[in-house]
């Protein structure tokens, strides 16, 4: 009898949580109406805290043997870039081939201002034709990458 | 053994970057400007791992061989109307700064300071080299701490000259750059 009770109540919670969390997504979907469950301040949080957006955003694409790149700083302040912050994800690999100086040739400003963007150019010598392959920029904890379009 | 990484030189440029202008060269003699941002050095390798005693060979812009002043024509709000940079007691007899009679404005004058390097590994000053405002090589040592344990752990010394100025603005040339130093070698001793 307790294990029956006990199944109802956990179903029952099931319940809840289905409801409550088709009240959070999407109020007008499928169950129509809103949930009341939504509504109970002792819902538990099924939605994650989204985490905070990455304030820059990168753009590359090649021309020849050269990577072309634009980094564009949405962020409040002006953010460093130094060769480090950038590698290279060859298309359909989990490599990563980290700046080295001996292979690889980065030309950057050292830096990017609020709001604003600059230019610069890549070279990856083990990698002559880069279209396709990803380039990433890692300044901080956060990252991006674009993929290396080619130029028609 | 010393390593001598030559700024305007091909096979280093994959070691350079940041704010620093192209290549040139006369005959053997190579070199590359730098304006006034930040520009880096990434040490090759085989640099030891303890603390490095660096040379760095480098002449500032300094086409009077002398100071620099500055004449700033600034309106009620501060806002700068007109700058014109000369030599010193060269200014007055260069500028064609015309100030409206209706116009309120203030004239100043400023000694630019002199030419320097400011050199930072990480986030960390490792000197200011101070120079004297004459066009020649001027040579200064400096050191820098010891790097990481990991052998593979770049080591990149980052560079901000000041001040940098276009010749056009000194009347000197048509060259439009800002322009701080032309730098010819570092010699890691």
């Amino acid at each position: 009898m307790g294990s029956i009770a006990r199944s109802v109540a956990l179903a029952a919670s099931a319940l809840l949580l289905t409801l409550g969390f088709c009240g959070c997504v999407e109020k007008s979907g499928l169950w129509g109406a809103k949930s009341t469950a939504s509504q109970s301040p002792q819902e538990p949080r099924v939605t994650p805290p989204s985490p905070p957006p990455v304030p820059y955003r990168l753009v590359a694409r090649a021309s020849g043997p050269t990577i072309e790149f634009t980094i564009v700083n949405d962020g409040e302040s002006d953010l460093r870039v130094s060769p480090k912050d950038f590698a290279l994800i060859p298309s359909g690999t989990r490599r990563v081939v980290p700046y080295d100086p001996e292979t690889v040739t980065i030309d950057v400003p050292s830096s990017v201002p609020a709001k604003g963007r600059i230019s610069g150019r890549a070279m990856f010598k083990e990698f002559p034709t880069p279209t396709g392959h990803r380039l990433v920029f890692k300044p901080d904890q956060h990252g991006t990458y674009a993929d290396i379009i080619g130029l028609f | 053994m010393a390593i001598s990484i030559e700024f305007g030189r091909p096979e280093w440029q994959s070691h350079l970057g940041g704010d620093l202008y192209p290549p040139e060269h006369d005959g053997d003699l190579w070199w590359r400007w730098c304006g006034s941002g930040i520009f880096w050095c990434v040490l090759p390798k085989e640099t030891p791992s303890g603390p490095v005693k660096i040379r760095l060979e480098a002449a500032p812009l300094a086409p009077f061989s002398g100071p620099i002043m500055e004449l700033l024509l600034t309106d009620q709000t501060g806002k700068t109307l007109a700058r014109r940079v000369s030599s010193t007691g060269c200014v007055a007899a260069q500028t064609d700064l015309v100030c409206v009679p209706t116009t309120h404005c203030a004239a100043a004058w400023r000694l630019i300071p002199p030419p320097g390097i400011t050199v930072t590994m990480g986030q960390e000053i490792v000197a200011r080299l101070g120079y004297e405002t004459r066009p020649e090589v001027q040579v200064r040592d400096f050191e820098i701490p010891e790097g990481p344990e990991d052998r593979a752990a770049l080591r990149i010394i980052s560079f901000q000259a000041s001040p940098a100025i276009a010749a056009t603005e000194l009347g000197t040339s048509d060259d439009r750059r800002p322009l701080a130093f032309r730098l010819f070698r570092l010699i890691l001793l």
